[in-house]
Parts: structure tokens; sequence; C-alpha cells
């Protein structure tokens, strides 16, 4: 079985995990529970009512002839049919809005968790996955719980409660027809379960098969115009259709086992009630074998346990049709698990900061595990430096560190002051942070600009734009600052994004800079303007630089390598 | 619903076996039905005539009919249960794997700028999740209705040959709870359900900036707000959604609520018809019982119709994509492509790329290096002369660079392309072996010619030591080569190509100088009486070039 689902091991997590998201909400899940459970007693009822009515019609008629039919007793029971018939579909709906409430706040619950647990992270959140893949487990992976809550929760519990009512009550008329009902239950459960151990099975299997798909797809489709012009398109258009066809192929393999699983229930659900049907109408006719001559249920009786057969099997086949719901939050939820257990380091610090001038900055024996040794190195207030190293030398995780997301030995010091002791919201508020491919958000260019500077007036906006010489380009544009940017709307080259970049800095205007790599990725012309923006707007800033290359960045006061063994210093 | 009709009209295509699938929910349904009502009556009739026979009367009961009618509809439920299942989505999943090649071959055809107007992703998702949505179509909302009407025709008929005026009333609620729980759902849930891939889309956006902008957002003092923003953003999705299922839910309980009234109405019109003496007592029995029975074909209509607003949004995206028709036209009557290979660029122009009048010539025989600073249109004029697009204005044309040149829009573009190898900036490696990806170049090349090319690239040698060899999986996830490896493959399989015309964009981009030394010389020999362009920021990272033009200011 292990073979089968290399989940198992992690399967008691998951239960853990599935408990810990609905705590906060068992009142609502109980009295869920309660208007689900409520609903079968009428139903009992109801059939009851019914099967009271249609002997009394037959056995009147029988006996004392048509005219003397009891309408009174309709009239006496209709009341009661009524009650049932018009509370049984509103507790329905009770209990189903309650199970979506639930699952709503869960699922906010759980995603704003995700969310704070990502943030708290920061770079170390690289280590689970790519963010398009993090990313799909916030929406996607949280919501695949919605089925489970919403709907298997309570029913999981109804199954049990509901056929457990009825045979008793159906005991009560005649014990036979109970036990021939009690006989079949267990039996059903136990196929659901192998069928549906195999059905998990195989729909793991058919999981991967659609990411390969998908893969598979979106591999062609990258590739879409080199296949055009290598005149490679009929290979791939064989491999799509070879790929569809063997996703059908999958799937109909993993549905052909759920199917089988839904038939075991309709197969024993038909039985059941033939098998009652034929008990209790042999038995009214008093020719069973076994008591040939009397009649073991009358009739109103039997009628009553014909009505509550088929309910008997429904709750087993609604739980039945909501097994994939299960399945597909345990998948969820083991995807999600390691997110949610990883132990994340908090920034301890708890004093404000304020700053009125440039500070010094200063790494003492600074000691990043793993990534960067001990390492020395003051910057006076207002002294511009470059950190120059290879890739892999430890300069991101430098900046990791100067920014409060990363633990760290030694110290770093702001103004004497150990970073560890300042408030992490308050050093942002000092810092300017320009990275190696500035981010574009959703929306205009104004909504980017003022991402930082939520109440800076149009004005201050175009002051910064022209300062970093966008202005002019912005200017002639039909929207000017409300130029949608990204996909859809103006394509910035890689330059104009880094001057975008150096305005919403400027709008900030901190008195502190740390600089990512900001011209590795344009070609030397355009770094080069960039890196005479950078030399006169950065003046009076404390501003660290990090590069691996040095070619135009002559006008920093100060080089320092990180790649020797112990760290020297080249004066520029 | 005009958008549904071309996918209506691909489904018909297979109406044998839809019609023979609808059949098969039918007689699922109508065993349910015949089960219960046969039960009900043959329990009413039993008890019946054991009044009579208590009563000392002689009355014959024949209990062989209905037995085996009883033990027939058990086992017919089950069975038609089961191949319904099994036969009608075996028949909507190869529907859609043939929609999914169809829909791949049609993208096949577009024009780069055409193409380039969504991401590979967005792509993806017209091939996978709108492709599976239209399973919906048939499964959920053609099929399940009209079942549940033929449901209605049979009960109703059935009621209709002991009571014609009670058949009628009942007829005409269950028909208006039929309406009521398609239309009326599909009225009540068309805006919420259509708007939920939008949204999802939104939403991921959002989450996307909150991770990968993580540092800038937190350093510009932003991130709380962003994470409000996202949390509002996600807040608004799911309460969209609860009001989605909260209708979805009103629906279900109008489904059990109507069927129980019909069920109430009958109860009266048949005690009535019971007293007068024109029903018997089993037949009464019988028609709740089938009425009731019946409100299985309405269980799954409120959701399907709730959620069609979904489909019909698939749908609507996949018809926008059949419409979209490449740009690049094929004469009717292709020119031969001239022997000369001299490339002409007169005037030409393209908008996109804000190319304007742009002229150049490239000799045949000639080796010219293209040098400019990125967005100075380089890799337009590739395209251009690959024929990926065509200029808005101006004409590329191809000859002896005389009067008699043809325009590259005279010629096929199937012949055409054979005659060009275009390397392009970024790298696109299969997810595949690296032979496979190679052959793309020539499926009919020989394993002689793969390592043949493989050693230009100066990649033998790494590949033969390799335990997987030409077998070894090369691409996103199976990265086993470095970024200027996979460039050097890249090459490798334009090579294969073996075509007269060759473009290299910054063929060496990745490599270290003593790479770029070798390969560069091993090139020599090969580009020998070949027209080659190469693209660069720089003509020292170029293969040896005899003419350098530069680009842009």
């Amino acid at each position: 079985m292990k073979k089968i689902r290399p989940t198992e091991a992690s399967r008691g997590g998951v239960q853990h995990w599935l408990r810990q998201v609905l705590a906060p909400h068992k009142p609502l899940l109980n009295a869920a529970l309660m208007l689900g459970y409520i609903s079968a007693l009428l139903l009992v009822w109801q059939s009851w009512l019914l099967a009271l009515l249609f002997s009394d019609w037959l056995v009147a008629w029988q006996q004392l002839g048509a005219a003397a039919l009891n309408v009174s007793l309709l009239r006496d029971l209709l009341p009661w049919l009524l009650l049932c018939l018009l509370l049984r579909p509103l507790l329905q709906y009770g209990r189903e809005r309650l199970c979506q409430q639930v699952s709503l706040r869960a699922r906010s619950g759980l995603r704003e968790q995700l969310l704070a647990q990502l943030a708290a992270l920061g770079p170390g959140r690289q280590a689970l996955g790519a963010d398009a893949v993090l990313g799909s487990r916030l929406l996607e992976q949280v919501d695949a719980l919605d089925g489970y809550i919403s709907r298997y929760h309570v029913q999981r519990y109804l199954v049990v409660l509901v056929p457990l009512t009825l045979l008793l009550c159906i005991f009560y008329y005649s014990p036979l027809a109970g036990i021939l009902m009690l006989v079949t239950a267990p039996l059903v459960p136990l196929f659901m379960v192998l069928l549906g151990k195999a059905a998990a099975a195989a729909s793991q299997k058919q999981f991967v098969a659609l990411a390969r798909m998908s893969g598979r797809f979106m591999d062609l489709l990258r590739g879409l115009k080199t296949l055009q012009h290598l005149q490679a398109v009929p290979q791939a258009e064989a491999e799509v259709t070879q790929a569809a066809e063997h996703y059908r192929a999958g799937t109909m393999g993993v549905l052909r086992m759920a199917f089988l699983s839904g038939a075991v229930l309709e197969f024993f659900s038909a039985l059941a009630i033939a098998l009652v049907a034929l008990y209790l109408g042999l038995g009214l006719l008093g020719i069973l074998p076994w008591a040939k001559g009397s009649i073991p249920v009358p009739y109103q009786g039997a009628l009553f346990i014909l009505l509550l057969a088929p309910e008997f099997y429904n709750p087993l086949r609604q739980l039945g049709s909501d097994y994939h719901a299960k399945a597909e939050a345990e998948a969820a939820l083991t995807e999600l698990m390691p997110l949610l257990e990883l132990q994340v380091w908090q920034h301890p610090g708890q004093q404000p900061l304020q700053l009125s001038t440039a500070p010094s900055l200063a790494f003492h024996q600074l000691d990043i595990a793993q990534r960067l040794a001990p390492f020395n190195l003051q910057l006076a207030a207002g002294e511009r430096v470059v950190l120059q190293g290879a890739s892999g030398s430890g300069k991101s995780s430098l900046l990791q560190a100067v920014l409060g997301f990363l633990p760290y030995g030694g110290e770093i010091r702001i103004n004497q002051q150990s970073l560890l002791t300042l408030r992490r919201a308050d050093w942002h508020q000092q810092l300017g942070f320009l990275s190696q491919q500035p981010q574009l958000l959703h929306g205009n260019l104004a909504d980017n600009l003022r991402l930082a500077a939520p109440e800076a007036s149009d004005a201050q906006l175009v002051a910064v734009l022209d300062q970093v010489a966008l202005w002019p380009l912005i200017r002639q544009l039909p929207l000017q600052l409300q130029t949608p940017l990204g996909e859809r709307g103006l394509g910035l080259s890689g330059g104009q994004l880094s001057r975008l970049a150096l305005a919403q800095l400027l709008l900030r205007d901190t008195p502190v800079w740390l600089l990512d790599e900001p011209t590795a990725h344009l070609d030397p012309q355009t770094a080069a303007h960039i890196n005479a923006l950078l030399e006169r707007l950065s003046q009076g800033r404390t501003v660290l630089l990090v590069s691996h290359e040095l070619g135009g960045l002559e006008w920093v006061d100060r080089v320092v390598s990180l790649d020797a063994p112990s760290v020297t210093q080249v004066t520029a | 619903m005009s958008e549904l009709k071309p996918w209506l009209a691909l489904m018909m295509q297979r109406r044998m076996r839809l019609l023979l699938g609808a059949l098969l929910m039918a007689l699922t349904l109508f065993s349910a039905i015949g089960l219960l009502a046969l039960s009900g009556w043959f329990i009413t009739a039993t008890g019946v005539t054991a009044l009579l026979w208590a009563a000392g009367q002689k009355v014959m009961f024949d209990i062989y009919m209905p037995g085996s009618g009883i033990r027939f509809f058990a086992l017919t439920r089950t069975v038609a249960r089961y191949s319904e299942r099994v036969y009608n989505h075996n028949t909507v999943l190869s529907l859609l794997a043939d929609l999914r090649g169809r829909h791949f071959a049609a993208l096949t055809l577009l024009d780069g700028a055409t193409l380039s107007r969504l991401r590979a992703a967005q792509w993806l998702n017209r091939l996978t999740a709108d492709i599976d949505t239209l399973d919906t179509l048939y499964l959920r909302l053609l099929a399940p209705p009209l079942v549940a009407l033929l449901g209605i025709v049979l009960v109703c008929g059935l009621i209709a040959v002991f009571h014609v005026s009670l058949a009628l009333i009942a007829g005409a609620m269950l028909l208006s709870l039929l309406l009521a729980l398609t239309l009326g759902m599909a009225l009540l849930g068309l805006h919420y359900s259509a708007r939920r891939v939008e949204q999802l889309d939104a939403l991921r956006v959002l989450a996307l900036e909150q991770l990968q902008g993580q540092a800038e957002l937190a350093a510009a003092g932003a991130i709380e707000r962003h994470r409000q923003h996202l949390l509002a953003a996600s807040q608004q999705m799911l309460s969209e959604q609860l009001v989605l299922q909260g209708r979805v839910a009103c629906g279900q309980a109008l489904a059990t609520l109507g069927v129980m009234s019909t069920v109430a109405v009958c109860l009266f019109g048949t005690i009535q018809a019971y007293a007068a003496g024109v029903l018997s007592g089993p037949v009464m029995v019988m028609i709740p019982l089938a009425l009731m029975a019946l409100s299985e074909g309405f269980a799954g209509l409120p959701a399907a119709f709730a959620q069609g607003g979904a489909t019909r949004a698939a749908a609507t995206r996949l018809n926008q994509q059949v419409a979209m028709s490449s740009r690049l036209v094929e004469p009717l009557d292709p020119a031969p492509v001239p022997s000369e290979l001299s490339l002409h660029w007169q005037g030409v122009g393209v908008r996109h790329a804000g190319l304007q009048d742009f002229d150049l010539v490239l000799h045949s025989g000639e080796r010219l290096a293209l040098i400019g600073p990125s967005g100075a249109g380089k890799s337009t004029l590739a395209a251009l002369a690959s024929r990926l697009i065509d200029p808005d204005c101006g004409v590329v044309s191809v000859g002896a660079a005389g009067p008699r040149d043809v325009s590259l829009q005279a010629l096929s573009l199937e012949q055409w392309r054979a005659r060009v190898g275009y390397l392009t900036q970024q790298t696109e490696l299969l997810h595949d072996s690296i032979s496979a990806n190679l052959l793309l170049g020539n499926p009919a090349a020989t394993k002689e010619q793969l390592w043949a090319v493989l050693e230009l690239v100066d990649l033998a040698d790494l590949v033969d030591a390799m335990p997987a060899g030409m077998n070894t999986w090369v691409g996103e996830s199976g990265t086993q080569l470095s970024g200027g490896e996979g460039r050097r493959l890249a090459l490798a399989r334009v090579l294969l190509k073996d075509a007269p015309l060759i473009i290299l964009d910054e063929p060496f981009s990745g490599l270290d100088a003593a790479t770029r030394d070798r390969v560069s010389a091993r090139l020599e020999p090969w580009l020998a009486g070949r027209t080659a362009l190469f693209l660069g920021h720089d003509a020292a990272l170029l293969p040896r070039s005899d003419r350098v033009v530069l680009l842009g200011d």
C-alpha cells in the first residue's frame, strides 16, 4: 500500500492540519451537522406520515368501502406533511450555507497565514519552490480545500448517523429487513475504500500525466517561433495529438475506477430495495417459505421501510461522489505543509529609528551561515562604496541581511545602533533599494511611482521623472502619468525601467541607498546613462552598491572586493 | 449563446454517439423510477390482496411478473449507470483531445506578431483549462436537462394512463421547475461564473508581485499595503463565489421543494380519483413514488447551469483564438525561389518594433554583421528575413540584387523557410533528449550527421561523456546543460538544417572566450559559400564577417 501512496507518511500531518484549519469554526460546523441530522429525522417522519395515510386509506376502503374514506385524517396530517415538505429543503439550504461560510473563512484565514509566513521567510522562500509555484499554492491549493470543507466534512458524520437512525426505525418494524440492510451497508464502505484507494493512486498518476502534458504543451508553445522557422511544425502537431490522446487514455483509466466504485454502491442500493420489496410483498401475501400463512410486517410498516430504503444509501452515495474532494484537499495540504511548518526567523528589533541625515553604516564580523565568511566594512556618513565580487560570493545574502530578511552573526550598525535592535519597518523607511531587474506592478505609471509615496502630488511625480530624463518621453503619451504599464500597456526598455525605478527612489528621498547590480542587464551605452544619473543623484546619501563588474562605476568613493579570502580594499 | 454554436456544431459530428449516450443516461433514470414505483405498487398490491384473502375472497395474484420486473430494474440501473458514465466520458474526452490537436495546429499557422499578443502561459490555458471546461457542455448542460425532460414525459405519461388531468397539472409543474433550474439558474449565475477565470488571473498577478517584488516592496515600505490589497482581492473573489454557491443552494432547495409540491398536489388528486373508484390503491401509491424517484434527474441541474457562465467565457476565449488569422499571406501562385540569395530590405517599416523606412542589402555569399544596442531592431530584421513577420510597409526581396528580385511575400512560405537557418536570440530547447532537440532541425538526419554538428559546436566530447549520451534529457526542468552549452546545442540544430542563408542572433552569448574562439574557427569552413547575417552588440563576439553595419543612435 505504501508504494502506491507516497504521501502515506505525511497523512497524519495532513489530518492534523485539516483539524487545525477547521478548529476555529467548530461551532458552525456542529450547527451544520445538526441541521443535516434534523433534516434526516424529518424525512423519517415524512415517510411515516405517508405510510400511515396510505395504509389508512387502503384498509378503510377494504373494510368499509370507498364512501367511508377517511378524509379527516388527511386534513389532520396535512399540516405536518407540509411542514416536512417546506422545512427539509430549508434545513438543507441552511446546512450548505453554513459549511460554505466556514469554507470561505477557513480559506481566507489560511491564505492570510501563508502570506504572513511567506513575508516572514523573505528570500528563504526560494528553498520551497519558484515564485510561480508558490503563487499557485497560495491560490489553487488553498481553494482546493473548498470541496472538503463545504461538502465532505459534515457528510462524514452524517454517513454514520443517518443510516443508523434509519436502521433503528426499520428494525422496529422488521428486524429481518433491518438485518438485510445492515449486512449490505458495511460492504459498501469496504468496497468504496478499496476502490477509492486504487482510484486515489490512479488519480495521483493522472496528476503527473496532466503536469507532463501541460509541460509538453508549454514547451512547444514557447518554442513555437523556433519550430516555425525550423519547419518542425508537423512533428510538434503529432506530439500534441499524442500527448492529448495519452492524457485522455489516462483520464479514462482513473474515471473507470471511480465509476466502478459508484456502480458498486448503485448495485447494493438497487439490490437492497429489490430484496426488501420482494420480502415485504411476499410477506404480506403470507407466502414466504419460512413463514407460510403469517404476515411478518403489516402494510403500513412495509411501505414505511420501502420509503426509507433509498435514503439509507443516499448519504453514502453523496460521500462517494465527494470522495475526490477529500483526495484533492489532502493532496493540497501535503503541498502546503512544508510552508506551514517551516520555522521562520523573525527580525527581533523594536526600537524606533529616525534619521535626518545620511547615517554611517558598519559591518562588524558579519557572518551569514554558509554564504558569507566574517566580514568587516565601515561606510562613513554619505560615503558611496561598491562591493565587488563574483557570483556566489555572498553579495545578495549580504543585501538581504541589511534588509533585515536574514539572520546573521556579528553586527550591522547604523549610526552605532545595532540593526537587530531596530524596528525593521522604520529602517525600511530610510532605505532606497534598487534591484537587478526592477519590477513593474500591474497598473499605470502614477500607481507605480506612488507605491512608495502614496501622497505625492502629480507635480512631484513630474519633477522626479524629469530628473531621470523620462518626462520628455512620457509627456508625449496621450495618457501621460495615467499610461498603463506592463504586458498590455506601454512596453518599457530595460533602461527606461531602471530610470523609472530610480524616479521611485528619488520620490522617497531616503538617506541610504542599496543598489543591487543596477546596470547588469543593460547594454553599455544605456548603462553609462544610468551610471551618470546615479552619480549625480546619489550625492549626500550613504550608498552601498554590489556588482560583479566595475565598468562605469568610476564615480564611487571606494571599491571593496569580496572575492579575496580576507576582504581587500581597493581605492578607486 | 451564439458563442457556443461552433462547439455545438462540432459535437454534432458525433451525434450518434451523443444520442446513444443520452439514451443510456435516460435508461439509468428510468430504471430508478421503475424500481421505486414498481416496488411501491407491488407492496400495496400484495397488501390489498392479503386483505381480500383475509376477507375470504378468492383473488389471483401473479407475483412473478412484478417480481422479475423489480429484479430487472435493479440490474439495469447498475449496468446502465456504469456504461453511461464510461461511454459518455470517453466520447467527450476524445472530443477534447481532438480539439487540442486542432487548436495547436491553428496556432502554428499564426505569425510571430500575432503570437506575441499573448504569453505562452495564456496560450497554454486555452489548450488545457479552457478546452477542459468545454466538457461540461455535453455532460452537464445538454444531456441532463434532456434526460430530465424525458423523465417528466415518462412519469406524466404514466399518470396520464390513469388520470389525464392530473398528468397535465403535474407536467406543467415539473416543466416550469425544469425551466427555473436550467435557464433561471443560468441567468442567476452567469455574471459570477464568467468572471471567475478573470479574477483568478488578476489575483495571480498580485500574488506574484507580492512574492517577486518582496524586497522592493518592503524597502519601499509598501509591502503591508500591497498585502492588504491582495487579501482584499482574495476576499472579494471568495465572497462572489459564496454568492454563487448560495444561488446554487437555493436552486437545489427549489428542486426538492418543486418535486415534493408536485407529490403533494398529486396526493390530493389521487385520493379524489381513488375515492371515486377511478384509481386502484396500488396505482395511488405508485404515482407519488415515481415522482419522488424523478427528483434524481433534477439534482445536478442547478450547479451545472449556475456555472454555465464559465463554459461560455471559455468558449468565447477559444472563439477569439480561432478568429485570429495569420497576417502572413500565402501567394496563390508562388514564384520559384531565385538561386542567387541576395537579400534586400527596401524602405521597410514595422510599427510595433519602431522600425521605419529601413534599407539594407545582404549580398549573396556575403557575411554581414549588424551591430547595435538592444531595441535597435536587429531581431526584427531577422524575423522579416525568415518571414516570421511581414513588414507593415516597404518590401523584403531576394534575387541577384537587381530589378528582377522577387518579394519574399511572393514565395511559398514553406519553400522560403527551407532556405533560411535562423538562430534566435533566446535559446529554445524542448524538454526532451538531445537527439530529439537536434532532429527538429532535420528529422531525416542520420546519427553521423548529428555527431558532426555537435563536433562543430564543440559539444561532441561532452555529450559522449554523458552516461545517456545523445539520449540525455535537456530543457527547462531537466537541465543537464549550462546556458552556454544549451546555446551551442541550439546552434548545432540550426547548422543541421543546412540552409544556404544563415542568420545568427548573438550566437555566442553565454560562451567563454576560449570556447567562442574554438567554435568560431570550426564554423569557418562550414560557412564558406553560404550567405550569412550575424547580429549582436559587439562584432568581436561574432564569427568573422566581411562587412559590419552599425545600427541605432
